[in-house]
């Protein structure tokens, strides 16, 4: 029996034996097929399987940074003259609309669509695969209010930031404006454009994980780096002063239907009070300028042949130089040749013997070209490039230009004679504010500024003040030409620029402008630039109307609207009189 | 038996009675899993409230932070059209309505300086 026994348990242990072997051997397999495609999951295809996660469980949202300000300030307080506002866009998605038709007759009287545009998009909304189509940008609170409470289904709102002018009308040439290139809003022209990064700050972003309904999680990982808002500019524009110059710009530029026109209005410290051009646009809706052209401010842009208001700078290098002074004397006989060329004075009279005030006074072109020969071409070109000419000013705006006074360089006398009083060189009605400005400060050039703080998003301020350029003649030479320039005033072609009571230093200037074809034509660009009260000089203006039409010099033209902003100045100013 | 006898004697009376004092509470097996799994359960439980409140707390605070910002954009507006009130053009427009008109030349009085004898 017992060895029966034994005999039967043997190969029933071993049966035993490899099953639990066999057993063994699947778990192993299976666990290692398991291991194997977890490390695949895991490890091997990790990043494919944890950006699919990351897809379906996180959002990442771009902060966006505020756009800064630009303010001005009255008796230490900010008033904004531009800033932003937000307003909505409409949108729609087609795949989940059932009636268009329905739906465009509820939101075209609220929208106001006009025909034009609800028929398309009656068309775009009807195609059911549609996921995404705007219906209307800046909308504003109330209208999508309305369009809210209908509750419609397939319409959704999104909040949109705007730059927003509290002040309209005055001065989008000066502050630019902020467009679409492709899908990011970046600043161009005027302040804008050259503030640009500043104003936008950087970007921030946000990285959390979701639930079903795509709410962010509170307790799941987030990760957040801040926006940095933009930063705001302070302005040196007196509002006031700038509402006024381009009200009082505006009613002569009718009056004498001009083609354009400029006013600078200018502290001698180099702070700009005001910039105005016309016609100028509405940067709040730019889109609607019909020419490209208006986004330029003609005050640093349009570089243009100044005439006889250059004569200041022809006198300045003479008196500075010690080959003149207001007393000396010439003969006038109307005209000067020089190889074939014949260059005679505006009023094509011979006045005989004649005074340097009285070249001023009178401004004959033979006088200042008796100044520019006696100082010579070479001094006479430094004196213009001290004044700042032919090189940007620096002011902090977008697209300055240079002017051009490349003509002093070439060979030959005619060139340093026809520039002696304004013709062949270009300058920007900004270059000439500063040159006269310079005058009015003793002599000392310096740098036109607009913004007087850049304050930053964590309340930092940076502080800008008046900046020294170069002493550009002696302060004895600017009282000298102080003088004569007062005497053309007082008694000259820019009497009617002068208010009653107070003395004001000018020089007007009418000048011809280029032919396309060559030589000039018949229009002209009047300007008169002056500053005062001259006992103690507050504000440097100049004023501009190109091709008005009418009265053929600037004293008629133009001195009326210096006299009547200064007037204005005076007053806000509470300048007392000099007599 | 005077007071400091007896207490003298009493450490050793109060050392028996310590020792029934200290003596351990048998606790089956049994006992100690229910009280884990209890332990575990009433951990678990409390867990999974605290959790739903944080999320809840945190719809709350979402709640609260959109009645915010809708609060901060109607003030940006009446700002805004506050600013809009006080620009020069609205000033110049109810100038003109109202009739108002600029102010004339000013005078200045001079002071001279004036010589005094008693």
């Amino acid at each position: 029996m017992a060895i029966i026994k034994r005999q039967k348990s043997e190969p029933i242990q071993s049966l035993y034996q490899k099953r639990i072997t066999l057993l063994a051997l699947i778990i192993f397999f299976i666990s290692f097929v398991i291991i194997g495609r977890l490390f695949v999951l895991q490890i091997w295809d990790h990043s494919f399987y944890h950006d699919l996660a990351e897809r379906r469980q996180e959002v990442l949202k771009n902060l966006l940074p505020l756009r800064g300000s630009i303010y001005t300030k009255e008796k230490d307080q900010l008033f904004p003259l531009v800033t932003n506002r937000d307003y909505y866009l409409v949108y729609a998605e087609p795949v989940k609309i059932k009636d268009a038709k329905k739906v465009i007759d509820a939101i075209t009287p609220i929208l106001g669509l006009k025909e034009e545009e609800w028929q398309p998009l009656l068309a775009k909304l009807s195609k059911g695969s549609d996921p995404y189509e705007p219906i209307k940008h800046k909308v504003a609170k109330p209208e999508m209010e309305k369009i809210q409470a209908l509750k419609i289904e397939g319409i959704g709102i999104l909040p949109e930031s705007y730059r927003f002018y509290p002040e309209k009308g005055i001065g989008g040439q000066l502050f630019g404006f902020v467009g679409f290139k492709g899908d990011e809003k970046i600043g161009q022209y005027g302040l804008e454009g050259y503030f640009n990064q500043p104003l936008t700050g950087k970007s921030g972003e946000i990285k959390s994980i979701k639930d079903a309904l795509g709410s962010l999680i509170t307790i799941g990982p987030r990760s957040i780096k801040k926006a940095e808002n933009g930063v705001d500019l302070v302005l040196t524009i007196d509002r006031t002063v700038q509402f006024i110059a381009c009200q009082k710009l505006k009613f002569y530029y009718d009056y004498f239907r001009a083609e354009s026109g400029t006013v600078i209005i200018m502290k001698p410290s180099g702070e700009i009070l005001a910039m105005c051009n016309y016609p100028d646009y509405d940067a709040e809706n730019y889109g609607e300028v019909g020419n490209i052209d208006y986004f330029n401010n003609p005050a640093i842009f349009a570089a243009y042949e100044p005439g006889s208001v250059f004569k200041m700078v022809t006198m300045a290098a003479g008196l500075d130089s010690g080959k003149v002074t207001p007393e000396s004397t010439y003969i006038d006989t109307g005209e000067v040749k020089i190889d074939s060329f014949t260059i005679r004075n505006s009023d094509l009279k011979a006045h005989g013997q004649q005074t340097m005030i009285q070249v001023l006074e009178n401004s004959l072109n033979t006088g200042v070209i008796f100044v520019e020969q006696l100082i010579g071409k070479e001094t006479f070109q430094k004196y213009v490039k001290a004044f700042g000419f032919g090189q940007p000013t620096g002011i902090t705006l977008d697209k300055e230009m240079p002017g051009d006074i490349s003509p002093l360089d070439k060979p030959g006398r005619i060139y340093g004679m026809t520039s002696a009083f304004g013709q062949g060189i270009t300058v920007t009605p900004l270059q000439l504010t500063a040159a006269f400005g310079a005058i009015a400060n003793k002599g000392t050039l310096v740098k036109p500024y607009l913004v007087s703080e850049i304050i930053h998003p964590d309340g930092k301020k940076e502080e800008f003040g008046p900046q020294t350029v170069r002493q550009v003649v002696d302060p004895k030479t600017a009282t000298l030409l102080t003088g004569m320039l007062t005497s053309v005033v007082e008694r000259g072609y820019g009497k009617k620029a002068g208010v009653k009571g107070y003395y004001f230093a000018g020089k007007t200037g009418t000048a011809q402008v280029p032919a396309p074809g060559g030589g000039y034509g018949g229009k002209t660009i009047h300007t008169f630039v002056g500053f005062g009260p001259v006992s103690n000089p507050q504000f440097v203006m100049l004023v501009k109307l190109n091709n008005p039409s009418g009265p053929r010099f600037a004293e008629d033209t133009i001195c009326p609207l210096f006299h009547d902003i200064a007037a204005y100045l005076l007053n806000y100013y509470q300048i007392p009189p000099d007599y | 038996m005077s007071k400091f006898f007896r207490l003298a004697k009493k450490p050793a009376r109060e050392s028996s009675r310590s020792k029934k004092r200290f003596s351990f509470v048998k606790i089956s097996s049994q006992d100690l899993k229910v009280m884990l799994v209890t332990l575990i359960a009433v951990a678990g439980i409390s867990y999974l409230i605290q959790i739903n409140s944080l999320a809840t707390k945190g719809y709350q605070i979402k709640e609260l932070e959109n009645r915010v910002a809708e609060l901060s954009q109607e003030n940006s507006d009446l700002q805004l059209d506050a600013l809009s009130l006080q620009s020069m053009g609205a000033v110049k427009e109810k100038v003109d309505k109202l009739g108002l008109v600029a102010s004339g030349k000013a005078d200045y009085l001079q002071t001279t300086p004036v010589a005094l004898a008693r």
